[in-house]
């Protein structure tokens, strides 16, 4: 029987095979487990399979992940990509390189709306950026900075991905929510400043002057906030609840989308088909979502069953190298694999691998998964694969696929250094966390 | 296949599409139903301090009935994340070939997990087991609809075999 070692990569090199292949990400995972319990087990180890869909799609810490998709569906279907889009646009002031300013803005609030990197980056990349390169901002900076928002998407709360992760590593899912904040401030923050330096050095890259269509008053700045107040009732329903200990995830979940109906609601767009439409696909995405999980639960199981994750933590333990170095070859791997392999399918393959690893190293659990987080999200936007590069030039039509690139580079970098600064000072990761 | 193969072909497919919708739209309204359990658990909890003892449950149970009532009809939209890395590639006919080729073997491995999940529903049918959940209900009552969603997932990729155009699936549905 093929054990230790050799069984992870051969499980995980016939996983990589078949998903490459095309096959859907589930069927691979199905299939892998098939072939592996009846070498391994034999019939007898069919019902194994059986049990672990059940397990999976019981589990209470998953029921989050339908929820928050469908906070995020009743709300972009309410009127709130346009009250967003004016209100940010009036309150961002005369400075140069507004645009800049208001696409990481769009950016990192539709993200933490939708919680999609790919949905947003498409969704500007076809309404915001035409605007911008119109208007004279320099293209490659411009879709560089819709792309970086877009991908805070899974790093500010509530994350999908978070939920995830919480439930397979077996992290507070309510520590990692929350853990994200400030990251997901650090680093939008870290866009801007970039940008400004850029502006500050190279001018040509903003124009002088913008034309408004008309004069932004103090009044109209006032207007801009009320109108996004009933956002407010979103985050309140979800952060709000959990870091007053009121709600746990799951509760927060289903507060967050009452919250939403009312945001709807103040918008005058709730009806029945509108809600039906949001629950509709809710359905379908957590349902791909969770069929993925599902099928890949057993395959941990028989990662733990060969032996093969605890010879993979013992020959980890073994090197012997300083923490920073093992940190950099665990970050290495799944940044690697982020530009070719779905996101979810990647952290299920991993994770399972990774959790005892973390534990013999003594990282703390919250920082590290939080920086893992991070990482596969860059994945994400990292030539030549990123799945949110070819969302945004799908929607960029006049841009070729090799501007995008050019775009995602510096921002790759940017988030690279944020995350050194978050492996330097975890307190950046641990800090809202230790006051649940 | 003459006219009125195809025509009884046709309504086969028809019923088949009814019957998937029909489920699907159950599956989205136990979705709803865990909105509304949650938020009654909040209220009851917080305005009326009598927490419930079945609301997680319940919750947990209309989680899986959600996941396989709805798979099917995402099957059939071709909703399915997959890896198009090298699909995308190749020229089209190569593409058809390999989309095809990938439908097959979901179909096959659907249909086979399907029958091994029924071989488990009806052992947990025989023993009459039951949840280990505050509030017990029949065990098999849940594989059974794992297994419907595994079976029709079958059926469905089994179609796109068949007709092989994911994005005239995904439109219509």
């Amino acid at each position: 029987m093929i054990s230790g070692i050799p069984a992870v990569l051969v499980g995980a090199g016939l996983l990589l095979l078949f998903m490459l292949l095309g096959m859907p990400v589930f069927v691979a995972f199905m299939l892998v487990n098939l072939i592996a319990v009846f070498v391994l087990l034999g019939p007898p180890g069919f019902g194994m399979l059986a049990s672990s869909f059940y397990e999976t799609t019981t589990s209470g810490s998953l029921v989050t992940i339908p929820l928050f998709i469908l906070m995020g569906e009743i709300l972009f279907r309410s009127n709130a990509v346009d009250v967003l889009f004016r209100s940010m646009d009036e309150l961002v002031g005369h400075i140069r390189g507004r645009q800049y300013v208001l696409s990481i803005a769009l950016a990192t609030i539709f993200s933490t709306l939708s919680g999609a990197a790919m949905g947003v980056a498409a969704m500007l990349g076809r309404s915001l950026l035409p605007g911008m390169i119109a208007r004279g901002y320099d293209p490659k900076l411009s879709a560089g900075n819709i792309l970086a928002g877009a991908s805070l998407a899974p790093l500010v709360p509530p994350s999908v991905l978070v939920i995830i992760i919480g439930t397979l590593a077996g992290v507070s899912i309510a520590g990692l929510l929350v853990a994200g904040i400030l990251p997901g401030l650090m680093f939008a923050c870290l866009f801007l400043l970039y940008t400004f330096i850029r502006v500050r050095l190279n001018p040509k890259l903003a124009p002088e002057s913008e034309t408004t269509d008309r004069e932004v008053t103090a009044s109209d700045k006032v207007m801009a906030v009320v109108r996004m107040l009933p956002f407010s009732i979103v985050i309140i329903s979800v952060m709000g609840f959990i870091l007053m200990g009121i709600a746990t995830p799951n509760e927060a979940g289903a507060m967050g989308v009452i919250g939403a109906l009312i945001a709807a609601a103040i918008y005058r767009r709730l009806n029945y088909r509108m809600v039906i439409e949001s629950v509709g696909s809710a359905a379908m995405i957590s349902a791909m979502i969770l069929i993925i999980m599902a099928s890949s639960k057993l395959f941990s199981q028989l990662l733990a069953f060969t032996g093969g994750a605890s010879a993979l933590t013992e020959w980890v333990a073994a090197m012997e190298y300083a923490p920073w170095i093992m940190l950099i070859i665990l970050m290495a791997l799944p940044f690697v694999l982020c530009m070719f392999i779905d996101q979810i399918a990647l952290m299920l393959i991993i994770i399972p691998i990774y959790k005892p690893i973390i534990e013999i190293l003594g990282f703390d659990p919250l920082w590290f998964w939080l920086l893992f987080l991070v990482n596969i999200t860059v994945g994400g936007m990292t030539p030549p694969f990123g799945y949110t590069l070819f969302a945004l030039k799908s929607a960029w039509t006049e841009g070729s696929l090799m501007q995008v690139y050019g775009a995602a580079w510096p921002f790759v970098l940017l988030f690279l250094f944020g995350m050194v600064l978050l492996a330097i000072f975890p307190v950046l990761a641990t800090y809202l966390p230790s006051l649940l | 296949m003459t006219i009125k193969q195809s025509l009884g072909l046709a309504n086969v497919l028809r019923w088949h599409d009814l019957m998937s919708r029909t489920f699907y739209q159950l599956g989205i309204f136990a979705l709803s139903s865990i909105v509304v359990i949650y938020s009654y658990e909040v209220i009851s909890r917080y305005v009326f301090d009598s927490p419930t003892r079945w609301a997680s449950d319940f919750v947990s149970f209309l989680l899986l009935i959600t996941v396989f009532l709805v798979m099917p009809w995402l099957t059939r939209a071709g909703g399915h994340v997959a890896v198009t890395v090298l699909n995308d590639q190749l020229p089209e006919r190569g593409r058809q070939v390999m989309l095809r080729g990938g439908y097959l073997v979901g179909a096959a491995a659907c249909l086979c997990l399907g029958y091994i999940v029924f071989l488990e529903t009806w052992r947990l049918y025989e023993r009459g087991t039951g949840t280990l959940t505050t509030v017990s209900i029949p065990k098999w009552l849940l594989f059974a609809l794992i297994c419907y969603g595994l079976f029709n997932s079958g059926l469905y990729f089994l179609r796109l075999a068949a007709k092989c155009d994911v994005t005239e699936s995904a439109e219509e549905s």
